[in-house]
């Protein structure tokens, strides 16, 4: 089973291939060019690093937000323009969940942060689960706090009571590392430069978990997941509460 | 012709998700239209990420129904054509990431295409004798231009609107007297029951050029006689408004397109654009042709309306010229008429 990742959710835009379990190639990149303009030579790099021919892709994984909307809208228009010319279904990965597992053995809890703008992150909550670890291609690390948009310090009175150390992750790091020292009364560290990212390895790989259970589906079927309305319906919704 | 060349056209720079197979840049084998309209109405307007979002939704089964629909076959497409600029940025670029992947996914080459010259190129459907050099009046939404077609991929704009698009001005004065979004079809249809020459409003001139345009002025007169009658209590007659407000704006279109035409020598004019659907456009310029000898010639209003076989129709042209788009092809919100950003 050959499945293409694809990850343009955030700053960084990455392309990975994955054969049988192998991940193949894992190419990355962090720039101030827009992803329209690198995440397709990317996915060419990817296919042609990991020697292998684009009809041969069984699936495409993509990461499904949240995120940069327009960031987002690129991979899934990339995702869904090769899937229909290649006849091959999507399997979608939420990317929050994609931040969480590049760090699967923290001893305590996983805290993804994306930044949100309107001083708000998206984020989540993850937990290694090392008694039911599985397959050993895989993490197993169960979400503790769902997917949500919210304020740092509303995110810092969820996360205190679970009582645990706190690796906070993703590009949201950058932004509210000050807030996070200042304000985050329990334990913590940060995760590293070279783990602190999304990856499209590790969306292929639970891309292939996720198929594995069914989870895959094709492009007309396959939905962004914003975690947040447009500005003009939440304004409209606004009016019509008043 | 020795083969026939089959072009899908892929088009998502406002409100609409659209795709269409065309045979030799003119012959439509399928053209499907998703549109946004009924959506936006409830905002007064198009909201770009509301657009981005059903852009993003539809477009793969657009595209696929646009294969279905021409009986063909994926394998049969020779070229995909993708509008890449202008409009806005957030719906370009879904039709250009998923055209690009899809080209990329058949191994086929990939011709960016501008949507104005797609809108001059939807004539080419319905008059496969019209042949470059001629001159085109483009009104729509968003653009008004006077364009000497020199070449199917040679443009010269020889005049523009120094403000409002004749289109953006349609809808703001529906929303002054009440019919709402969008303006153009609703004061095309009102304006059948009323006078065009109830109210005199002016046909604005422009210092720059004798061939630009301007709207703001004929806008502004407008609400300043909707106030007037408001303070003085009288009855306004919308037909009536709505009608002489969109005789003066006809009557410089085609007072324009027509005295250009005279000083050039020129003897067609195409329209295009969504406004080109416009009925009093439409007749008073068959009207003021015929007293000159000029041949005027539009699309039928399905391909007035953003559609994606105008783009498949240009891209023909620019792909038998031999112009490639890389997998690096990005949207350009801005792009001019005749500017080539790839």
């Amino acid at each position: 089973m050959i499945i293409l990742g694809i990850d343009s959710s955030g700053t960084t835009a990455s392309a990975a291939v994955l054969c049988d379990g192998k991940v193949c190639s894992d190419i990355s990149s962090d720039t101030t060019f827009t992803h329209s303009k690198t995440l397709l030579p990317m996915v060419d790099m990817a296919i042609k690093a990991a020697n292998i021919d684009k009809k041969d892709i069984d699936l495409i994984a993509i990461s499904k937000g949240p995120g940069s909307f327009t960031g987002l809208r690129i991979g899934a228009g990339v995702a869904k323009g090769l899937a229909i010319a290649l006849k091959k279904d999507i399997v979608p990965v939420p990317t929050l969940e994609v931040l969480a597992n590049r760090i699967p053995f923290a001893n305590g809890i996983v805290c993804p942060i994306m930044n949100a703008r309107r001083n708000q992150v998206y984020t989540a909550a993850y937990e290694p689960d090392f008694q039911n670890f599985g397959d050993s291609r895989y993490t197993n690390m169960k979400m503790v706090l769902p997917m949500e948009a919210m304020g740092i310090e509303e995110l810092f009175e969820k996360l205190l009571p679970l009582g645990k150390p706190v690796v906070f992750t993703g590009d949201g790091v950058q932004e509210f590392e000050t807030a996070i020292r200042e304000g985050y009364k329990g334990e913590y560290a940060f995760a590293p430069a070279y783990m602190v990212k999304q990856s499209a390895a590790v969306v292929a790989v639970l891309g292939e978990k996720y198929s594995n259970e069914g989870m895959a589906v094709s492009p007309e079927n396959f939905d962004l997941l914003y975690l947040r309305k447009s500005q003009a319906e939440r304004e409209k919704e606004a009016k019509g509460a008043l | 012709m020795d083969k026939d060349i089959l072009i899908l056209g892929i088009e998502s720079s406002c409100d609409e998700t659209a795709a269409a197979v065309v045979k030799n840049g003119h012959e439509v084998l399928s053209n499907v239209i998703y549109s946004q309209i009924d959506i936006h109405t409830e905002y007064g307007g198009v909201v770009p990420e509301i657009a981005s979002r059903k852009h993003i939704e539809k477009i793969d089964r657009v595209i696929l129904k646009a294969i279905k629909d021409a009986g063909v076959t994926k394998d049969d497409i020779d070229a995909v054509a993708v509008t890449y600029g202008p409009g806005l940025v957030g719906p370009l670029l879904v039709g250009v990431s998923a055209a690009k992947a899809y080209a990329y996914g058949l191994d086929k080459p990939l011709v960016g295409v501008h949507h104005i010259e797609g809108h001059i190129a939807a004539n080419y459907i319905e008059h496969p004798d019209l042949k470059p050099p001629y001159l085109c009046l483009v009104v729509s939404g968003g653009h008004t231009h006077l364009v000497r077609v020199k070449d199917y991929d040679d443009f010269e704009i020889l005049g523009f609107t120094q403000d409002d698009a004749a289109g953006e001005a349609f809808d703001k004065v529906a929303r002054a007297i009440g019919l709402g979004y969008p303006g153009g079809p609703k004061i095309d249809k009102v304006s059948k029951q009323g006078n065009p020459e109830a109210i005199d409003f002016p046909r604005a001139k422009v210092g720059n050029s004798k061939y630009d345009f301007s709207f703001s002025g004929v806008k502004s007169a407008v609400l300043n006689y909707l106030n007037a009658a408001k303070m003085k209590g009288e009855e306004i007659v919308c037909e009536d408004v709505a009608a002489s407000f969109q005789q003066a704006v006809v009557d410089v279109l085609v007072d324009h397109a027509i005295s250009c035409a005279c000083d050039l020598g020129e003897n067609m004019i195409a329209i295009a654009g969504g406004v080109a659907s416009n009925s009093s456009l439409r007749a008073t310029f068959m009207e003021e042709g015929k007293k000159r000898g000029i041949e005027i010639v539009y699309p039928s209003p399905i391909f007035c309306t953003d559609n994606a076989a105008m783009i498949a129709c240009q891209g023909y042209h620019e792909f038998v010229r031999g112009r490639r788009a890389g997998l690096d092809l990005n949207a350009v919100p801005a792009l001019k008429i005749g500017e080539r950003a790839y």
